[in-house]
């Protein structure tokens, strides 16, 4: 859509991979912060990237962006190499990274200018472009002010805007709500559901935020230390955990036990955990997988009397991404 | 390319630090340091003359006349100006001589006593006063007053020579002619030396010319824009190091353009800020200072593209190794300040020993001057100053390539 120079549909290897990523590594000496990372995302999708602070997401992305190669393995956009076919693949990737890179001083039609040009926008469609994107992210009216008199939330829609002038075909979205307000947050999730309907963007969301990839995202990778651990839509993964999880703290524990308890009808899974927290009455926590966590506790609790065990503790852990990553990992996503 | 260009500039425009550093702060400068300066300048070359009181209270003596028309014949050859009334034009008088000496708005004064020249004549000892600020500098005093006692022992030496001659004439001669002798010898020997067979010729060896010193605003306009112009060295490492902080610049390279083209991008903004720089501080030299320019400007233009060029590359330089503002302001500040005095852009080389005035040739600051004075106060033609400008894009050649090979994006 008037991107310069933009590459052929016909030369796009599968339409329907906007991004595909195999065996991708980037290692800095000693430090892995990507390892080994092979996805696919289809064209037209919102795609989620799910991950704690850390996780190599930011890594990810700027290797998709092409600032950088990646150790081993190849990244392809639009069927273009990021590393061989840089140039081709930029110009249909749209960036909008974690950094408010937006010149402060500067009114967010001079910045919208600016960023459009280096795209290879010029006179009329440059104007047209930046209108379209100053209304998509709902800033006409300020349009003319320096970014420094904007709220937070202002901010991060300037510099949404910033990556959308040139029409990419895959939007890559790094941490886009950061220090938002829950209005303005808002805001630019109907941005982005436009943008992916109206404009049939591809957009990659990364975030450690689950409510909002939840909220957005058709399919989620949950990335972990640079891993890839889980791929899937959002029911896919909640699936995983079944029912939910219960985390029964007992005053002792033995092989027979655990074993009646995952034979038990709603459980699917049992697996001893160390607690979390020193405690003076439990010495074990069993995490066991239901089909059916309040229906699961019901049947548990009269196989631990019978077994003459005390339940010290209970958690029920509903079904979530949250649940669903600390499942894979073992630790929460705002650790 | 041009966009990363027009962009700096709309950020720089609203920057009012940046361009009250860059053009207010050097005009400033220009301004108070030559009005501190001038006369310290005044004194270079042709320099202002030496003053020298002379109270005459023997207005009617013979030898005193013959004193005085010696010593004004010796202060002329010597650009010395004798002042014989005080400088409100009041009559002069031993007491206003000494209070304008105490007032060191003079430094010496002669006073030839009453009757001096007829003490002189009754054989009694007699003196010319020589009065002198202590605190005046030597090197002008000495010569003054070897003048002075020149004069004086000439004058001395005549008229003892004559009335010896008309005392023998006396005794030989009868009375008439004797006295008509003694007459014609009064007005030969009232003549100055100035006359004699026997005289200094004066003489230069054949191709050797006066040097030729800059005027206050010739040292003050190019050696404070030269200080300035690299003020932007700060200027844009710091705009650099603000947009690899905040993601600006990984932002571009996400874009399809080449790191060379956001860096010339980026070159060519501050390259057309320290040229207009020049322009303007010029400007102001020449149309309100009335700061002669030379005879063939296009010198100055040669030295300012050179000038400019080095400085940016400085600053890209500063930029590739600096990790923090601070560092740009403590490195920055260091480089442009101890450049710019070793440079000569502070104290004009003239002024400084010789050692120290060489020391100038290590820097760019000292190649830029010596290349806009030799245009605007030597006459240098734009092929004269081709080897200034060549080392000032030496300089620029070399912050660059190792600019280049440190500069990172992230």
């Amino acid at each position: 859509m008037g991107v310069e120079a933009a590459p052929a549909a016909g030369q796009l290897a599968t339409r329907e991979s906007a991004l595909a990523l195999r065996d991708v590594t980037k290692r800095y000496g000693a430090t892995t912060a990507v390892d080994g990372l092979t996805f696919t995302v289809h064209a037209g999708e919102i795609f989620g990237l799910l991950g704690p602070n850390g996780a190599g997401k930011t890594t990810t992305i700027s290797m998709v962006c092409g600032l950088f190669p990646p150790t081993e393995g190849t990244i392809t956009v639009g069927g273009y190499d990021t590393v061989r076919q840089s140039n081709e693949a930029k110009r249909i990737i749209g960036v909008v990274p974690q950094d408010l890179a937006i010149y402060p001083t500067l009114s967010t039609v001079d910045n919208l200018m600016f960023f459009g040009s280096m795209y290879g926008l010029r006179g009329r469609m440059l104007a047209d472009r930046v209108r379209e994107a100053l209304e998509l992210v709902g800033l006409s009216e300020r349009a003319r002010q320096p970014i420094t008199t904007f709220s937070g939330g202002m901010k991060r829609r300037a510099n949404i805007a910033a990556g959308l002038l040139h029409h990419p075909r895959l939007l890559l979205m790094d941490e886009p709500t950061v220090g938002v307000d829950p209005q303005s947050r808002n805001h630019i999730f109907e941005c982005i559901r436009r943008l992916n309907r109206e404009l049939g963007m591809t957009v990659i969301y990364s975030s450690h935020y689950m409510e909002e990839v939840e909220a957005l995202c058709a399919r989620i990778a949950i990335v972990d230390h640079g891993r890839l651990i889980a791929l899937d839509t959002r029911d896919g993964l909640v699936a995983q955990l079944g029912g939910g999880i219960v985390y029964l703290g007992l005053s002792n524990v033995d092989a027979e036990l655990v074993g009646r308890l995952a034979a038990l009808r709603l459980v699917a899974e049992v697996e001893l955990v160390e607690p979390s927290a020193p405690s003076t009455d439990t010495d074990r926590i069993l995490k066991c997988t239901t089909h059916d966590a309040q229906g699961a506790l019901l049947e548990m609790i009269p196989t631990t009397t019978a077994a003459g065990v005390r339940i010290t503790s209970l958690e029920i852990s509903a079904p979530n991404l949250e649940s669903v990553f600390l499942h894979l990992t073992g630790k929460s996503l705002r650790e | 390319m041009l966009s990363v260009t027009v962009k700096d500039l709309k950020i720089l425009i609203r920057d009012w630090g940046a361009l009250i550093t860059l053009f207010l702060s050097p005009l400033m400068f220009i301004i108070v340091m030559s009005l501190a300066l001038g006369q310290a300048f005044g004194n270079l070359g042709q320099g202002s003359p030496v003053r020298l009181l002379l109270v005459n209270d023997d207005a009617d003596g013979a030898l005193s006349a013959s004193f005085v028309t010696e010593l004004e014949t010796a202060a002329s050859r010597g650009g010395i100006l004798l002042e014989r009334r005080a400088p409100n034009d009041m009559p002069l008088d031993p007491a206003t001589a000494e209070r304008l000496i105490v007032g060191r708005q003079r430094s010496m004064a002669v006073l030839i006593p009453p009757a001096f020249s007829a003490r002189v004549e009754q054989g009694e000892q007699a003196a010319v006063q020589f009065v002198m600020d202590p605190g005046a500098a030597q090197q002008v005093v000495r010569p003054v007053q070897g003048m002075v006692e020149a004069a004086l022992a000439g004058s001395a030496s005549r008229f003892a020579t004559r009335r010896s001659i008309t005392a023998a004439l006396a005794a030989a001669l009868p009375g008439e002619a004797a006295a008509d002798i003694s007459q014609r010898l009064e007005v030969a020997f009232a003549q100055p030396t100035g006359g004699a067979a026997a005289q200094l010729d004066v003489s230069t060896p054949a191709g050797m010319v006066a040097p030729k010193y800059p005027s206050v605003f010739q040292q003050n306009v190019p050696g404070y824009t030269i200080m300035y112009v690299f003020f932007i060295v700060m200027t844009m490492a710091l705009s650099v190091l603000q947009e690899r902080r905040d993601g600006m610049l990984r932002r571009l390279l996400a874009a399809p353009v080449s790191k060379a083209a956001i860096l010339a991008g980026k070159l060519l903004t501050y390259y057309m800020v320290t040229l207009l720089q020049v322009t303007v501080l010029f400007g102001v030299g020449a149309l309100v200072f009335r700061m002669d320019l030379g005879v063939h400007p296009l010198g100055l233009v040669l030295i300012t593209l050179a000038l400019s060029a080095c400085a940016v590359s400085l600053g890209l330089l500063l930029a590739a190794f600096a990790r923090s503002d601070q560092q740009v302001l403590g490195v920055g500040t260091i480089v442009v300040l101890v450049l710019a005095a070793l440079g000569g852009s502070m104290v004009p080389p003239v002024f400084m020993p010789e050692a120290m005035a060489s020391l100038a040739r290590i820097t760019p600051h000292g190649w830029a001057l010596s290349g806009y004075q030799d245009v605007m106060v030597r006459g240098a033609l734009p092929t004269d100053v081709l080897p200034n400008a060549g080392v000032l894009l030496a300089f620029a050649s070399v912050f660059f390539l190792v600019a280049v090979r440190r500069f990172r994006f992230d």
